[in-house]
């Protein structure tokens, strides 16, 4: 037991007889269920995605949407800016002319520095699937140094790094979004705040090491940033009422810290946040779209094994076409275990801070209004505050994140202080019953989204130099399907190419800057919906944009050409999976 | 049973609590004696307040109860008030009253599988008697209405008070049992639903008597009576209490600790059964009839008739607060239960204090006992397939048992009943666990009462008011005009029809003057498929109606039609398409059917060749 009594749970077992040379390792390298852990993880997550580990390069352990083209397309842009001596945040390649801010969306820089020389390396969707891999691993070996730290036990823990690292948020967002997917630096802050208040860790040392993580967090992702910042602040406020006076001291010494370690984050992306603001957002949250509803937490959704045929009439009324928002599912069996680990415990402070702090995640994430089984009930808190600043911004599902993490540790604790071999039995038959309720869904297929994995073959025309020949280097080019339309994936066209082309089209976000937002063809050809009027708004557009090329991917064109016939474009070249359209008057390209 | 023992923590000692015996709780070194006549004198204001709540709740008949009554289902209530006369008229006729062929044409018709409720039809005999048959069923039905909730609120108390030895904790449970939603809804108009005594009555004899603290002989004779008085009410209730007697036995033999389960084995349960037959030999005769007699048709079907997972914490329009907000998610309910039968809302305070009761004893095998019997209970209230929020999902237990005939007659939803027994008395519990929050669980404890007000000014969705109906019968009966157009014992079609209108309490009023050729809302079997009858009944449309119409007037050798003016709907068209003319009585239209009733007239040669066309 602690000497604090902020957490009256067994510290971590550390090994007593140091092995020869192992000073010169951290703790959490010498920690060899922590090995295991990452091991076990890892090695579901290659099965998982076994599609995705026989073709690295052309089936992506994603959906086949817009948005991991994002993070695809930035490796490739950041060293061409930087090489080109432009400013990786600011770009004119796509939305031509642009600028476009890139500090406004969802960049992500942090992703980019493995990022970068994986798809320098082996391309760009293996890159994707490398980096999409090791999310789930890291952030669930994270949770596991919080919990094994809390609760001292090491399969215990393995368990809920587990529970955390292939949440329903982890799992929905490996669908596509690689800047939420990172999600190991909440559980790492918190186990060193939580050993900074148990004196240890030096300030210092704690400084370094919050700062580091804020660092890569905000690197990683705004959103995440800003919601982790707002829940240690509730973990403090909450943990500060639950201390004795003389642990309020040390809570209020790990906030300044905290608060020194953002400020110091905040120095280091000064120019980032500068940039971010230059620009209104282009992407954005949808906080009265997307709250959980209260029984998503309970209920499976198509993402999971158990029950998700079973109880499909009931979440196909819950949840939107959007299965990257299908965040909160916990599975009863996990429930049951926080409700018991709160109940049995609740005279504890470690308890009584991780409940509440949990209980406000769960209440946020619940959106605007109550949502139960689609049906909006009555306002909710967060009703109060959506239509603050950077608050207008978020997704409130999103935030079931910080009720994982919660109910991890709160069932890591419970399952570690177990006592008698009939308790061990039966808190651990629990465990592997929210095991197998957290089992993934491996034919998951929606409409929308299609499947877990991918495949992202791209047209010969783009990666050999077939391009080169109907394409003058620079032209403006729009791609067809646009934007973040189905099948939308321009973007790795040009990342492809090396930036060979600009494109008057593009996708980080779904809002697109003013000067396409204007005509209607491009929401028109992103719902692909044709309209009679479409080949006059085609013209437009591509006046507007200087657009010479048009390039339409094999398999779409018969919902396209009847508009860009009558908008006096012609066929020049069927190559390579792409047919390439020219205006009437502009003759063949001289290079041909 | 030592269900107290789930609050066993070392707490102050409080002066509540008297019995025969030393009480349980009292061993725990929490209670001492206080004055009986303190105890009566809380039991006097515990009546007196119940019996407030049931007047404010009843209000709207307080001001014309001989015309209004709290009540919502049309013609429901009629047939308690028409057993109200065909019962005692039977017996002092010397005919079988288990049979009439006052119904439908005359065709034999079993009383003894219908909620006819004999008993409370006999106990009202007196005030009928002196009030007149105009005014009287209807004064009876509204008396019984509100002795039904203050009776059952009663008997919870006292299973509280014995089982808390605090008596405001036992008020809150008598509550939270009396006025519980399911006697809300049905209060709608199923009087032998309201009645919900016998289970409280079981668990508090078969709790004195494994405590010793009343005699065998007592103890038998009670619980014979409690059985045989919900015998003569309603054969549901006492079908499921028996099933879910069989259950707490069951569950309080695997926990019991030996020497109480000796006793329970040994004593209780053989004198319960005992008990059991000893009502059963007194009710053979309804029994007989019930189990063998001339069939009716089945009732709702216990496949459809099921409670929704979210219904016992999402509240229906009769209950006043949140009913609006969530009006949208009770809509989505299976509709065949309706807000008239899904009474299973306990609210979110109820179930907390009951869940937290249920935490803090878990290890106390009593309470275990209580939980699992509510658990099967709630499994049981949910159907053979889990709805949720409307939507089917997974399949359930009741599946295998529902294809038995008994316990297909059983409406699931109705068993939520025992939930809410369960739930009252682990709120009970938990407000009387010593605490130092005593303050903000008896705020809880409020807020849960406020949870479950009904929503007496209400109006359904589809308008009708909730918990006030007119029942008032045209002059045509009140006056005696009938006298001059019908013959005594003419058979006479009234419309609307069966539970459609309120004939059956015409009948009454007349004291059985003419037959009807309408009835109860289950049909003799013969009658089920009549498409005349479903065509009447709203439940099929309307062709070719009147060819029907007369097959059947003829079938039954109706001699009248009895329309009420303004609620005939298409039928004087109809009936005017066979030739018959109206004479217009007291607020009725009146149709002589004579015994050779014409062919209906084929259409109008236009209309058929706008046909063919």
């Amino acid at each position: 037991m602690t000497a604090v009594g902020v957490a009256t749970v067994p510290a971590e077992a550390e090994p007593t007889r140091e092995p020869a040379g192992a000073g010169r390792f951290p703790v959490w390298f010498r920690d060899r269920h922590g090995w295991i852990a990452a091991g076990l993880y890892l090695a579901f997550i290659l099965f998982l995605d076994r599609h995705a580990v026989a073709h690295l390069n052309s089936v992506c352990g994603c959906a086949r949407t817009a948005d991991p083209t994002q993070w695809m397309w930035s490796w490739v842009w950041i060293p061409y800016a930087i090489t080109h001596g432009l400013n990786p945040l600011v770009t004119h390649l796509f939305w031509y002319p642009g600028p476009f801010d890139l500090a406004a969306v969802t960049l992500s820089p942090a992703a980019a520095i493995p990022g970068i020389p994986l798809d320098a390396l082996f391309g760009p969707v293996a890159a994707f699937n490398l980096l999409f891999f090791a999310a789930p691993v890291v952030s669930g070996w994270a949770a596991y140094r919080l919990c094994r730290y809390l609760s001292g036990a090491p399969w215990a823990s393995i368990f809920a790094g587990y529970t955390y690292g292939f949440s329903a948020y982890e799992l929905a967002h490996e669908l596509a979004h690689m800047n939420l997917v990172w999600v190991f630096v909440p559980p790492l802050i918190v186990l060193v705040l939580a050993r900074l208040i148990r004196a240890e860790v030096s300030a210092r040392r704690a400084l370094l090491q919050i700062t580091g993580l804020l660092i890569i967090e905000f690197g990683l992702s705004t959103e995440l940033f800003f919601t982790m910042a707002l829940f240690i602040a509730a973990g403090f406020v909450i943990g500060w009422l639950m201390a004795p006076r003389e642990l309020r001291r040390r809570i209020a010494g790990a906030a300044a810290v905290t608060f020194g370690a953002g400020v110091l984050t905040a120095v280091v992306w000064s120019y980032y946040i500068y940039e971010s603001f230059q620009a209104p957002p282009a992407s954005k949250g949808f906080p009265p779209f997307f709250p959980a509803d209260l029984v998503s937490y309970f209920l499976p959704t198509d993402m999971f094994r158990l029950g998700s045929a079973t109880f499909a009439a009931v979440t196909n009324r819950i949840y939107t076409s959007d299965p990257t928002e299908q965040n909160s599912y916990l599975g009863i069996p996990l429930i049951v275990m926080f409700v018991a680990y709160g109940v049995s415990t609740w005279r504890r402070r470690i308890t009584r801070t991780v409940v509440l702090t949990t209980f406000v995640a769960f209440v946020l994430s619940l959106g605007v209004t109550l949502t139960i089984v689609g049906n909006q009930t009555f306002s909710l808190p967060y009703h109060w505050i959506e239509n603050l600043p950077l608050f207008n911004l978020l997704t409130p599902s999103r935030l079931s994140l910080y009720v994982s993490l919660g109910v991890a540790v709160g069932a890591a604790i419970w399952l570690a202080a177990a006592h008698g071999r009939r308790s061990r039995v039966r808190r651990w038959f629990l465990a592997l019953a929210s095991l197998v309720f957290l089992y993934p869904n491996n034919a998951f297929v929606t409409p929308a989204f299609l499947s877990r994995e991918s495949d992202f073959t791209q047209p010969r025309f783009f990666t050999t130099s077939l391009y080169r020949h109907y394409i003058r280097r620079g032209e403006v080019v729009l791609p067809l399907p646009f934007s973040y339309g189905p099948g939308g994936l321009s973007l790795l066209w040009q990342a492809d190419t090396g930036m060979y082309f600009k494109l008057a089209s593009g996708y980080f976000g779904t809002v697109a800057p003013p000067s396409y937002a204007v005509n209607p063809l491009s929401l028109d050809l992103v719902i692909q919906t044709v309209p009679p009027h479409a080949a006059r708004d085609l013209n437009q557009l591509t006046r507007t944009h200087h657009v010479s090329v048009i390039l339409v991917q094999d398999g779409t064109e018969t919902q396209y050409l009847p508009m860009i016939r009558r908008a006096g474009w012609r066929l020049r070249a069927d190559v390579g999976g792409i047919r390439v359209y020219r205006r009437a008057a502009g003759g063949a390209h001289p290079s041909r | 049973m030592r269900i107290a023992e789930a609050v066993d923590t070392p707490a102050p000692v409080r002066a509540t609590g008297a019995g025969r015996r030393a009480p349980i709780v009292a061993r725990l070194g929490r209670v001492v004696r206080v004055d009986p006549d303190a105890l009566l004198a809380r039991w006097w204001v515990a009546v007196g307040l119940y019996a407030l709540a049931a007047l404010y709740f009843q209000h709207h008949m307080l001001t014309h109860p001989g015309s209004m009554i709290a009540g919502n289902l049309v013609g429901l209530p009629t047939q308690y008030m028409w057993a109200m006369w065909w019962w005692p008229h039977a017996i002092a006729a010397g005919v079988n009253p288990f049979v009439t062929h006052a119904l439908w044409g005359g065709a034999a018709y079993n009383l003894g599988a219908l909620a006819s409720s004999p008993l409370l039809a006999l106990l009202c005999t007196p005030i009928n008697l002196v009030l007149g048959w105009t005014r009287g069923p209807v004064v009876s039905y509204n008396l019984l209405n509100l002795a039904a909730p203050i009776l059952s609120a009663v008997l919870a108390r006292q299973l509280c008070l014995r089982l808390t030895r605090s008596p405001g904790a036992a008020f809150v449970g008598g509550w939270f049992y009396g006025f519980s939603v399911f006697g809300l809804c049905e209060l709608q108009g199923r009087l032998s639903l309201v009645f919900t005594f016998l289970p409280v009555a079981l668990c508090l004899l078969s709790l004195l008597r494994l405590e010793a603290a009343i005699s065998r002989r007592r103890f038998v004779a009670l619980s014979a009576v409690a059985v045989a008085a919900q015998f003569g009410i309603s054969t549901e209730i006492a079908f499921t209490t028996a099933c879910l007697s069989v259950v707490v036995v069951g569950v309080a033999a695997c926990f019991a600790p030996a020497q109480t389960r000796r006793r329970l084995l040994g004593t209780v349960v053989p004198e319960l059964l005992g008990a059991w037959g000893l009502a059963a030999v007194l009710c053979s005769p309804l029994l007989y009839y019930a189990l063998t007699g001339p069939q009716v048709g089945s009732g709702p079907n216990s496949h459809l008739a099921v409670a929704d997972l979210f219904s016992y914490v999402i509240p229906t329009p009769l209950v006043r607060l949140g009913q609006q907000r969530f009006a949208l998610m009770a809509s989505q309910f299976p509709p065949a239960a309706g807000f008239g039968d899904t009474g299973t809302y306990l609210g979110l305070p109820l179930l907390l204090g009951a869940l937290a009761a249920a935490i803090a004893g878990w290890r106390i095998w009593g309470m275990r006992v209580l939980v699992i019997s509510a658990v099967v209970a709630c499994v049981w209230s949910l159907g053979p397939i889990l709805y949720v929020s409307g939507s089917p999902t997974i399949g359930l237990p009741w599946n295998i048992l529902a294809s038995l005939r008994e316990f297909g007659q059983v409406s699931p939803v109705r068993v939520g009943l025992y939930v809410e027994l369960a739930a009252a008395i682990g709120f009970a519990l938990w407000l009387a666990a010593p605490s130092r929050r005593r303050p903000l669980k008896w705020l809880v404890a409020l807020v849960g009462i406020a949870f479950v007000f009904p929503n007496t000014n209400g109006l359904f969705p589809n308008g009708p008011a909730i918990y006030s109906e007119n029942v008032d019968s045209p002059a045509f009966i009140k006056a005696g005009e009938y006298r001059s157009v019908l013959h005594p014992g003419e058979t006479v079609l009234p419309i609307p029809f069966g539970l459609g209108g309120r004939s059956l309490l015409w009948q009454a009023q007349t004291r059985g003057y003419f037959r009807l050729a309408g009835g109860f809302a289950y049909r003799p079997v013969g009658l089920q498929q009549s498409i005349a009858v479903q065509q009447l009944s709203g439940e099929l449309p309307l062709r070719r109606p009147a060819e029907h119409l007369r097959s059947y007037l003829l079938a039954r050798h109706i001699g009248a039609v009895a329309v009420v003016d303004g609620e005939g709907g298409p039928w004087p068209r109809v009936l005017a398409r066979l030739g018959l003319r109206a004479r217009n009585v007291g607020g009725v239209a009146v149709y002589d059917v004579p015994a050779a009733l014409a062919p209906v007239p084929d259409p109008p040669p236009r209309r058929r060749a706008r046909r063919r066309r």
